[in-house]
């Protein structure tokens, strides 16, 4: 489908101007047909683009990237720590706990599906919290910052950031979406910290990246 | 024995605090310091207000008045607060006692730096007065007065101290300025608190904000006064320079190491208005500041001011230094210590794509068959209130937070403000903030380019294009210009355009 193109028929009824369709005696919104289906079934379309009318067969996947706005059940939260720095993905589940209020964070959540976002950035990996301890003493400022790039990896999903960590290397940079300062961990740092993190904040999984 | 040590005490304390009585005593007599001197340097200022309305620019909001005390300086200047008189449409200007009021008029207002000087209609009124002297710095933990009227005429003065000197936001959040914070409990009796503060009888600056709860008062001090009116006295005025810049502290050791730098201080670039003086001058974000002027700057940002003490580089770029003065930057990039000169320049509204304020100024609109297009503006987004960052449309607020980040060529962001119901809008009432790209096939960069693509429907349609959902939408040409008066009428609006 594309912009422009005007639906006439869904599964043969035919759609009002005001997007309804009738169905059991009722004007019901045309999403119902949908609706009533289930994951891997077909919706017809018949449609007019440009003049000229054509009919289209819509097979009904997985919703992503519609499902990182819609609540999710059942599903374990997926994490990150390093240096005493949380990584999570943000999703609706995410937001309604956290309730962040980071500008960037909020764009990039509420326009992820309308502004094309998920394509260039499949999940918005954030800097959720910060286990207090020497080596992460300044990186308080950048709590609810949507991750960018380590080391100059661009980070586009969580498993993305766990590579990135996993690389052998002194210094891990962390830089954020908008180019402020990096937040900069020493590998000795981070390694003399790691017992003591895990200790103190009875961390029992650094990581969690299944659902 | 206790009743006897307690009367030694006393007296001990009598005759210490004699000397100081006495010596406050002369200095009360000094020129300018007494009441009724004083009170020929004072001047009640009532201003009426009223600002527009963005949710329907055609109109104004009901006017409201501000009151506050003028103090005169020379020249038969009385300055104020910018705020004070913003969106004024009448000012009123009374002596502490008697009854004689003249109208005034806004000389000179620079919203930056808050203040503004007013003249009146009647250049005779001020017959009689005496200006103020302004006086110089002051220390944290100096005296000052600041100074009130009551209904009779007499002076209230309220001593307090000054608890902290620093730069920082004022008002119109465009700059950093310096900035005195004086404990002292003001009583809320002008309506505002635009009111003088004194030292030894001399300005020593003008109180803008009070919070009640801290007892403290934010004071614009002399620093910046005297910037102003030597700005005023220039040929053009001169106005308050500004950098583009944005920084963070160098404070954290890791990052120190990484960036290798061995020298203590500096800060770190964070982010650069792209047609600001640093971002022209060739300074790029990840830089690093080591000095400005030849004088270093710490790892917070801060100098060392030869009045002031260690305050933030802003008070040396934006009140010491004018626009168009050169200042040298070192900077640490990759490793390698450069010097940029930097031409210090007043903000410039063009460069913006987000006005930051507009005062004394109507919003400009265009009504298209019921459609309400207007630019984005900082007092737009601020009619959804106190937490608009979180009530307004978020792409909007997103828009005017990252706006350094928008392509070089964006021009300013044209918005469907609102839908007016008419025949020629049915279907379309629900839309509202959403972005236009274009209009007629033309690219639509302000409101003066969707006026002139409106001028020339394609087919008999205008078709309006948008950032986002419904992508498009289209009116026909020949209907809205047919129903143009009737919408005039109907939602009482005396013109569809205002550019």
């Amino acid at each position: 489908m594309k912009p422009g193109d005007v639906i006439l028929k869904i599964d043969g009824h035919t759609v009002s101007s005001d997007g309804t369709i009738p169905l059991e005696n009722e004007a019901v919104p045309l999403d119902e047909v949908v609706e009533r289906k289930f994951k891997g079934e077909k919706v017809k379309l018949d449609i007019l683009r440009n003049g000229k009318p054509s009919s289209l067969i819509v097979p009904l996947n997985a919703p992503w990237p519609f499902k990182l706005q819609s609540h999710l059940y059942d599903e374990k939260p997926r994490f990150v720590v390093f240096g005493g720095l949380v990584f999570q993905p943000a999703d609706q589940n995410f937001m309604e706990a956290y309730d962040p209020s980071d500008q960037r964070l909020n764009y990039l959540f509420d326009y992820f599906v309308s502004d094309e976002i998920h394509l260039a950035r499949p999940e918005i990996v954030v800097l959720s919290n910060i286990l207090p301890d020497p080596v992460n003493a300044y990186a308080e400022e950048f709590r609810f910052s949507v991750v960018d790039e380590v080391n100059g990896h661009p980070i586009k999903t969580l498993a993305d950031i766990v590579k990135a960590f996993d690389e052998q290397s002194d210094y891990y940079v962390i830089q954020f979406a908008g180019g402020g300062r990096p937040i900069v961990l020493e590998r000795k740092a981070v390694d003399e910290a790691r017992p003591r993190i895990l200790e103190r904040y009875a961390v029992t999984s650094e990581k969690n990246l299944e659902k | 024995m206790k009743a006897i040590s307690l009367q030694r005490i006393l007296w001990v304390a009598l005759f210490f605090s004699c000397p100081l009585w006495a010596a406050s005593a002369i200095e009360n007599t000094a020129p300018g310091a007494s009441d009724e001197s004083l009170s020929q340097s004072l001047l009640r200022v009532n201003s009426t207000n009223q600002v527009y309305e963005f949710f329907q620019p055609w109109i104004k909001k009901p006017p409201f008045s501000r009151r506050g005390i003028g103090a005169l300086l020379d020249g038969g200047r009385i300055l104020v607060t910018a705020e004070l008189v913003a969106n004024s449409t009448f000012i009123e200007i009374e002596k502490p006692a008697g009854t004689k009021k003249s109208s005034a008029v806004v000389e000179r207002i620079d919203y930056t730096c808050n203040l503004a000087v007013l003249r009146p209609v009647d250049s005779a009124f001020l017959e009689g007065m005496k200006p103020l002297d302004l006086n110089g710095p002051l220390r944290v933990g100096d005296e000052a007065t600041v100074l009130q009227l009551e209904p009779n005429g007499d002076i209230a003065r309220t001593l307090g101290l000054i608890t902290s000197i620093s730069v920082g936001s004022y008002p119109a959040e465009s700059g950093l300025f310096l900035l005195f914070k004086l404990g002292a409990p003001l009583q809320q009796r002008d309506g505002s608190f635009t009111l003088p503060a004194i030292h030894k009888g001399r300005l020593i600056g003008m109180v803008m904000r009070y919070d009640l709860r801290n007892q403290s008062a934010d004071i614009v001090p002399t620093a910046v006064i005297r910037h102003f009116l030597e700005g005023i006295d220039s040929p053009a005025y001169r106005g308050f320079g500004r950098l583009g810049i944005s920084f963070a502290p160098l404070r954290d050791p890791q990052l120190r190491r990484f960036i290798g730098l061995q020298e203590s201080g500096g800060i770190y670039v964070t982010d650069l208005a792209p047609r600001g003086p640093a971002s022209i001058a060739g300074i790029k974000k990840r830089d690093v500041i080591l000095a400005v002027d030849g004088l270093p700057i710490d790892q917070d940002g801060n100098y060392e001011d030869p009045e002031y003490g260690r305050i933030l580089f802003s008070h040396l770029t934006n009140t010491i230094k004018y626009p168009g003065d050169v200042l040298p930057f070192k900077i640490l990039r990759d490793g390698k210590v450069l010097e940029i000169p930097v031409t210090i320049q007043a903000a410039d509204r063009e460069d913006s794509i987000i006005d930051e304020h507009l005062f004394d100024e109507p919003p400009k609109y265009v009504i298209l068959g019921g459609l309400v297009f207007m630019e984005l503006s900082r007092p737009y987004l601020k009619e959804w209130g106190a937490k608009w960052t979180s009530n307004a449309p978020q792409r909007l607020v997103y828009y005017d937070a990252f706006q350094n980040e928008l392509p070089a060529d964006r021009g300013r962001i044209v918005i469907l403000s609102q839908v007016l119901p008419t025949s020629d809008t049915i279907g379309y009432q629900d839309l509202d903030n959403i972005v236009v790209t274009k209009l007629n096939g033309k690219p639509v960069k302000s409101l003066a380019d969707l006026s002139e693509a409106a001028k020339q429907p394609v087919d008999g349609f205008q078709k309006i294009e948008f950032e986002e959902d419904p992508k498009f939408l289209i009116l026909d040409a020949a209907s809205i210009e047919a129903h143009a008066e009737t919408l005039k009428e109907h939602y009482a609006i005396p013109s569809l355009e205002r550019l």
